[in-house]
């Protein structure tokens, strides 16, 4: 994988982030737990220090007069070195009365205590009290107590009015070793949780981004030539499922498209196919002996009839593409539907009569935006359709009207219906209801579907009702617009 | 030779009926697939002309419902030439398979080699004796001279030499030489026959009394 991959780059953020969250929590931890414990060991200091005064010869200072510590700063190593209280040495000096006096602290050995005179003489010492405390230093300091930390020991220091100093001590070095160890364990969690942290922002990256590498390997198939393939929405809730369901959806679509082209096309070759059988047919019947005049003739208005239909299927796909082509084909203008009306009726009169069709037609004017030509196409369709279709003495009835802001335009006839299975299908291209006596008798099957092509590109919609033996109802309904009186 | 077309298309029904008429065939003809099947099934064809998009039944239903009866040859005729159509209808049973639109001589021509294939003999020069059956051509020719025949006296005679030494009753011959439309009066077909042996020789076309005719 790329290091420019999503999952890189997210791994990477995590990385950034969770070293600096871990690194300052455990450094935090750290740094509390060492000023916790110097902070422990300057009360337990100072809290020797007072008892300790009388004991060995000083007096307790007077209260509220602590100078407050000194930050305990580890002392450098290699200057100062190791400096272990000596453990066997005697005491120097003498304590006032028992030494069971002393504090708990001093008992044990864990603190030494040393006291100065004012001249800077060890006037008296702890045994374990390290050989090189002795520096007194009071022209540093004014207060009666402070706190030091020297080498490798800390101190609570007590002035005494005389200017003698006695000071309680103790080794750093436990804490130190404490607090290295600590460093360790701590650095060696720290490298733990972020290793963790790290594989499991791998592993839920990869997981959350798994449906992605399938949507891609999917759309791969896809561009690849294989329609029928989907993306598996294997979580619905997460944004990559929705995004799956979504080009599931576009591809369905794609899918659907694609066959209807197909079949279409398939259609039409096929629509072509036949007229241009019967041609080659006859002429090559024609051709293959002599013939008389009137067989010649005969072939010829064969031929005529084949041509004738192969120009009305050019025609009416030449026109299915245009309208297909959308708003752009079309060529608007504000129009009274009603006068369209009329002069649809007007054109197909001469049929009616033929045929023995009652025409009738209910108009009111109603004003829209359309194409004129187109919409009148649709209309002598619809009724041509309704005279071809049913049989002498039908009625057959317009009517347009404004029904809010739409103009309904109705064509209805009292016929013979349509049988309900074929309703469904009746505007798919080159659907003929009546198959075995519709063909090459101008219908090209394309008729309704042209229709329904134009009422679209209107903005409009077309259905249609049909009752066997009672009837069928074309309904239009397109936009109308504010209609001026005229 | 009797033939069926089952075409919808008017225009090239009758084309295709007057084109194998003038080749010596007797045609039948169906405008839909009910009445082609029943026809299908009706007679024994020779061989079938037949369109796959038609009202009523379509040409596979006519197929596969035609093949649990009878083995006659069909020729299959659409408009669609995909490959997947073309071994759907070989796959139901279609002999040969075409696509409109079509080379008529093509058309005769496959019509031709499905009858003969059908009537085991896949070669189309039949020679008895001296005398040479050409039914590519359709022509006879005895010594190497071509004899002159109308289009029923050489269906008679290529009928009865892909069958050669069988018996083939008068019925038979009947059914496959003339169609529906024919005027067949009882004696004309010993009246063909009686033409056949006085321009080829007497001896070509031999009657079993009571039985039927025979090419030896």
């Amino acid at each position: 994988m790329l290091p420019q991959s999503i999952r890189w780059r997210i791994q990477a953020w995590h990385g950034f982030l969770l070293v600096c969250v871990v690194g300052a929590l455990l450094f935090a931890f750290y740094g509390y737990d060492r000023a916790e414990r110097l902070r422990e060991i300057d009360a337990e200091l100072q809290s020797t220090l007072t008892p300790l005064l009388p004991a060995i010869g000083g007096r307790p200072p007077p209260m509220g007069m602590d100078r407050g510590r000194d930050d305990a700063q580890p002392p450098p190593r290699d200057s100062e070195g190791r400096d272990e209280p000596p453990e066997n040495s005697h005491p120097r000096g003498k304590i006032n009365g028992s030494p069971d006096r002393l504090p708990e602290g001093i008992k044990s050995g864990r603190l030494y205590y040393i006291a100065w005179t004012p001249e800077n003489i060890v006037r008296i010492s702890s045994a374990n009290a390290p050989a090189e405390a002795l520096a007194s230093f009071q022209s540093e300091v004014s207060a009666t107590r402070s706190l030091r930390t020297r080498g490798w020991f800390r101190e609570a220091l007590h002035y005494g009015p005389d200017g003698g100093c006695t000071a309680v001590g103790i080794s750093l070095a436990p804490v130190y070793q404490h607090l290295h160890r600590l460093a360790f364990f701590l650095v060696g969690a720290g490298i733990v949780i972020i290793a963790l942290g790290l594989s499991i922002g791998w592993w839920v990256a990869g997981r959350a981004l798994r449906p992605l590498i399938e949507i891609t390997a999917t759309a791969q198939k896809i561009s690849g030539g294989d329609l029928s393939k989907r993306i598996n929405p294997s979580d619905a809730e997460s944004e990559l499922g929705q995004l799956a369901t979504v080009l599931n959806g576009t591809f369905d679509k794609i899918e659907r498209m694609l066959e209807e082209q197909l079949r279409f096309t398939a259609d039409a070759s096929h629509e072509l196919r036949t007229p241009i059988a019967v041609l080659l047919t006859q002429i090559q019947l024609s051709l293959s002996r002599e013939r008389t005049p009137e067989e010649y003739k005969k072939t010829l208005e064969t031929c005529e009839r084949a041509a004738e239909r192969m120009r009305l299927l050019v025609n009416q796909l030449i026109e299915l593409a245009r309208v297909d082509a959308g708003d752009a084909s079309l060529v608007w203008e504000k129009c009274d539907l009603g006068r369209v009306a009329r002069d649809a009726i007007e054109f197909i009169d001469p049929l009616a009569q033929k045929k023995k069709v009652t025409l009738q037609h209910s108009i009111e004017s109603v004003r829209a935006r359309a194409d004129v030509m187109k919409l009148g196409q649709v209309f002598i369709n619809l009724l041509n359709n309704a005279i071809h279709h049913n049989g002498e003495g039908v009625e057959v009835c317009l009517s347009v009207h404004r029904s809010g802001d739409k103009a309904v335009v109705r064509i209805a006839d009292n016929g013979v219906g349509i049988p309900s299975d074929a309703l469904s299908h009746l505007f798919d291209r080159f659907y003929r209801v009546d198959k075995a006596r519709a063909r090459g008798k101008g219908n090209s099957g394309l008729g309704l579907a042209i229709c329904k092509a134009i009422v679209e590109g209107h903005g409009g919609t077309i259905r249609v009702e049909s009752e066997l033996g009672k009837g069928t109802e074309f309904t239009i309904e397109l936009p109308a617009v504010e209609s001026r009186k005229g | 030779m009797r033939l069926l077309v089952v075409e919808d298309e008017e225009d090239l029904r009758n084309g295709l009926e007057q084109a194998l008429r003038e080749e010596g065939y007797a045609v039948d003809v169906a405008p839909d697939g009910k009445e082609g099947l029943y026809k299908a099934e009706a007679w024994d064809y020779d061989a079938i002309v037949l369109d796959v998009m038609l009202p009523e039944m379509d040409g596979w239903e006519i197929l596969s419902r035609l093949r649990k009866k009878k083995k006659t040859p069909v020729l299959m005729l659409t408009a669609r030439d995909g490959v997947r159509d073309r071994i759907k209808g070989l796959d139901l049973g279609a002999d040969d398979y075409l696509v409109k639109p079509f080379n008529l001589a093509e058309l005769i021509a496959r019509v031709r080699a499905l009858i003969r294939r059908a009537a085991g003999t896949p070669n189309p020069v039949v020679t008895i004796d001296s005398i040479n059956i050409d039914m590519a051509a359709r022509t006879i020719s005895v010594d190497d001279a071509l004899v002159a025949l109308t289009a029923r006296e050489y269906a008679l005679i290529e009928y009865l030499a892909s069958r050669r030494g069988k018996v083939v009753s008068r019925t038979e011959l009947y059914d496959h030489l003339f169609s529906e439309e024919d005027e067949s009066y009882s004696n004309l077909l010993d009246v063909h026959v009686c033409n056949v042996r006085k321009k080829i020789g007497k001896d070509f076309i031999q009657t079993r009394r009571g039985h039927g005719y025979v090419i030896d």
